[in-house]
Parts: C-alpha cells; sequence; structure tokens
C-alpha cells in the first residue's frame, strides 16, 4: 500500500486540527473520497489525537474543584495580611535602625560639635521604608512581597518582560 | 450529557473572545484589587472551567488540579496588581495571563512529581467500571498512555499550543494570545507537535504488528 500524498500531508493535518476555513476543507474531503491512503492518514491522524486528548471531567474532579474559589480567596486574603505584617516590620526595624544611629553617631564622630547634630536629628524624617525595602532587594527574592501594589514603577513593564516573568512561576511564593 | 459539554463550551467561547470580554476581565480585576469580593467570584466563573482544563493533564489527583487552578488565580491577580496596565493604551489580558501561568504551574508540578516518583504520569483517571477490560481496550489505554507521556515531553512551544487546543479547547487565535506568539506561529508548532506524536503511534503500531507476527505459530 502507498503512503498519502506529500502533497496532501499539511491539509490533512490542518484539516484534523480543526482549521481549514470551508472553502479548503472542501478542497480536502474532495481529493479524501478519491485517495485511500490519505483517508487512512487522516484517520490516523484524528486517532493520534484522540489518543492525546483528555477524557471528560470525572464526578471526583467536579467535587475535587467545588468551593474551591472561597479557598482561593482565603488564600489571597493570608497573602496581604503576611504583606502587611512584612511591610510593618520592615518599618519598625527602620525607625529603631534610625533611631540607633542618630543616638550612637555623636561618639562616633570625632571633632564635630554636638549643636549641628541636633539640629539634623530634629529635622531628620521617617525614611520611605517601601523604598528601602525595595532597594534592598528583599521584594525581587519572589516571596509574595515581589507582587506588592507599592512597587508602581513596574506599570509600564514592556510584554515581553511581564511574559517572562509570568512563565518564571516561583511554586513556593504561594 | 454530550449537549450539555457542547452548551458549556458554547458559554465558553462567547465568555472567552472579544474586546468585551477583556474589558469585563479588566473592569473585573480592578474592582477586586480595590476590595469587591464579588469580582473575584465572576472572574473564577468566568475562567474556572478553562484554567482547570489546562492544569488538568499535569495533576496526579483532583486535588492537585485544584490547588494549581486556585494558585494559577492567586498568582495571575499578584501579576496584574504589579503590570496593571493603568497607563498602558494595550489591552488587559487577564485571560491570557491565568491560563500562561497555569501552563507554567502545571508543567512545573509535573517536573517536581516526576522527582519523586519513577512510574510514569498518569494524570487524568480512566475512564472505567473496574471489570476486566477486553484486549482492544487494554491496547487503547497503553496507547493513550503512551502518547499522553509523549505530549509531556514535547518542546516547551509545542507542548503549549497542543494542550491549549486540545485541553482547553481554545482557537489558534487564543492560543497566541495566550501564548504571545503569532497564529501562524501557533498553527506550525501545532502541525508539528501533530506529526511527532503520530510518528510515535505508527512506531508504536509497527512494533505491535511485528511482535504479533513472531507469536504466530
Amino acid at each position: 500500500m502507498t503512503g498519502p500524498c506529500r502533497e496532501w500531508e499539511d491539509a490533512l493535518i490542518q484539516k484534523v486540527s480543526g482549521e481549514l476555513a470551508p472553502a479548503a476543507l472542501l478542497r480536502v474531503d474532495e481529493h479524501l473520497s478519491s485517495c485511500a491512503p490519505c483517508r487512512a492518514e487522516a484517520e490516523g491522524l484524528a486517532e493520534t489525537l484522540s489518543l492525546a486528548s483528555l477524557p471528560p471531567v470525572t464526578e471526583a474532579e467536579r467535587s475535587a474543584l467545588a468551593g474551591s474559589d472561597r479557598a482561593a480567596l482565603a488564600a489571597w486574603k493570608r497573602s496581604l495580611r503576611r504583606r502587611r505584617l512584612l511591610a510593618a516590620g520592615a518599618a519598625v526595624f527602620a525607625v529603631a535602625a534610625a533611631a540607633l544611629l542618630v543616638a550612637v553617631s555623636p561618639g562616633l564622630i570625632r571633632g564635630s560639635s554636638p549643636a549641628p547634630m541636633v539640629a539634623e536629628a530634629t529635622s531628620w524624617q521617617v525614611p520611605d521604608v517601601e523604598d528601602a525595602w525595595s532597594l534592598a532587594g528583599v521584594v525581587g527574592s519572589g516571596a509574595d512581597v515581589a507582587d506588592d501594589p507599592s512597587d508602581s514603577s513596574d506599570d509600564s513593564v514592556s510584554d515581553d518582560a511581564l511574559y517572562a516573568e509570568l512563565d518564571d512561576v516561583d511554586l513556593d511564593s504561594l | 450529557m454530550a449537549d450539555e459539554n457542547h452548551d458549556a463550551k458554547s458559554r465558553l467561547r462567547v465568555l472567552a473572545g472579544g474586546a468585551a470580554a477583556r474589558e469585563r476581565d479588566a473592569e473585573l480585576v480592578r474592582a477586586f484589587l480595590v476590595g469587591d469580593e464579588d469580582a473575584f467570584q465572576e472572574l473564577w466563573r468566568r475562567h474556572e472551567a478553562t484554567v482547570f482544563a489546562v492544569v488538568r493533564r499535569y495533576a496526579r489527583a483532583p486535588e492537585d488540579a485544584r490547588d494549581l487552578v486556585q494558585r494559577a488565580f492567586i498568582r495571575a491577580l499578584s501579576a496584574s496588581r504589579r503590570g496593571f496596565p493603568s497607563r498602558n493604551s494595550k489591552p488587559f489580558l487577564f485571560r491570557a495571563w491565568v491560563l500562561r501561568i497555569a501552563a507554567n504551574l502545571g508543567k512545573n508540578h509535573a517536573r517536581d512529581e516526576a522527582r519523586w516518583r519513577t512510574e510514569s504520569l498518569d494524570v487524568v483517571p480512566d475512564a472505567v467500571d473496574g471489570a476486566p477490560a477486553p484486549e482492544d481496550v487494554l491496547l487503547r489505554r497503553e496507547r493513550e498512555r503512551l502518547v499522553r507521556k509523549a505530549v509531556l515531553e514535547l518542546p516547551r512551544r509545542q507542548r503549549e499550543v497542543l494542550t491549549l487546543r486540545l485541553d482547553a479547547d481554545l482557537s489558534f487565535e487564543e492560543v497566541a494570545e495566550t501564548l504571545g506568539i503569532t497564529q501562524n506561529n501557533a498553527k506550525v508548532c501545532f502541525h508539528h507537535a501533530t506529526k511527532r506524536l503520530h510518528a510515535l503511534v505508527a512506531e508504536a503500531s509497527a512494533a505491535d504488528a511485528a511482535a504479533e507476527k513472531e507469536d504466530r505459530p
């Protein structure tokens, strides 16, 4: 038995993948009606895709999915709480570090009079903790904080960068 | 049952495509990110079945598939917070994001599972009632295992295109949108994947035929 016609091979795959326009489909079907090897090939291709396909969804799968939206919502809320706790912890740490710096710096800087230091201390502002946190590279670790909305500079992220990020899914980050 | 499936697919198709559906997704994501939980429920209803269809191939148990669906949604919403194009005129593609994330989560899950198990990944339960299967049914089941395993071993892009088309029933336009490639590219990938699997099946059939011939007295 001879094989399928070479010039029709691509069209046969297009037919079984359902991508042929009606007019092209008609042409392929006309050819199949008169060519047994191509017919066998088309049936074989369809069978291959059928073997590759998954069976219908089972009752067990439906049951497993029931109520999972609520669980997902609860997981989302937990991750938000973690983010807030982390941000609060970072703020406390930054304030404590700044206070410590102010307290010990007169002893560290020799030859300087205390007066300017006092002036500096009174004009000291609470640092932008989220900026400092971000600069420290912690937000790039792949943890939940990586998705912190405060990281608004990413609004202009390119499609390529975004797709690359979507592809790089860290399973442990959720 | 078949009618139900057809209806469900038709509904899915209406929801899936078009600028209106994309805009609705964007509205829902925006609403959810400012605290509207009903918006989350609607997003879930709109995409749950398709996301589940995408991860199903990679999950050993229904509970694994459920967890992957949940993770995909949360991950897509997290990505939305960072990449939401508030100053960008490009359309927001939540559906494409969540499906792409689901495919990657699924593949990672299968890879991690494979590290701990030696038997082949036979993900989805066979539709059997426990009765002894006739030989041809057994043979078909064996072929299904062979081909499904081969699907997981396809080059990444071919696997993604094939599974989005077969499992999630996406059009080539939607497959292309989800993967950020051209429609033509998606069709070429599908073409190569089908050819590769078909060659594998032909090879297995030839081997079976040869074995049968040898067994004959």
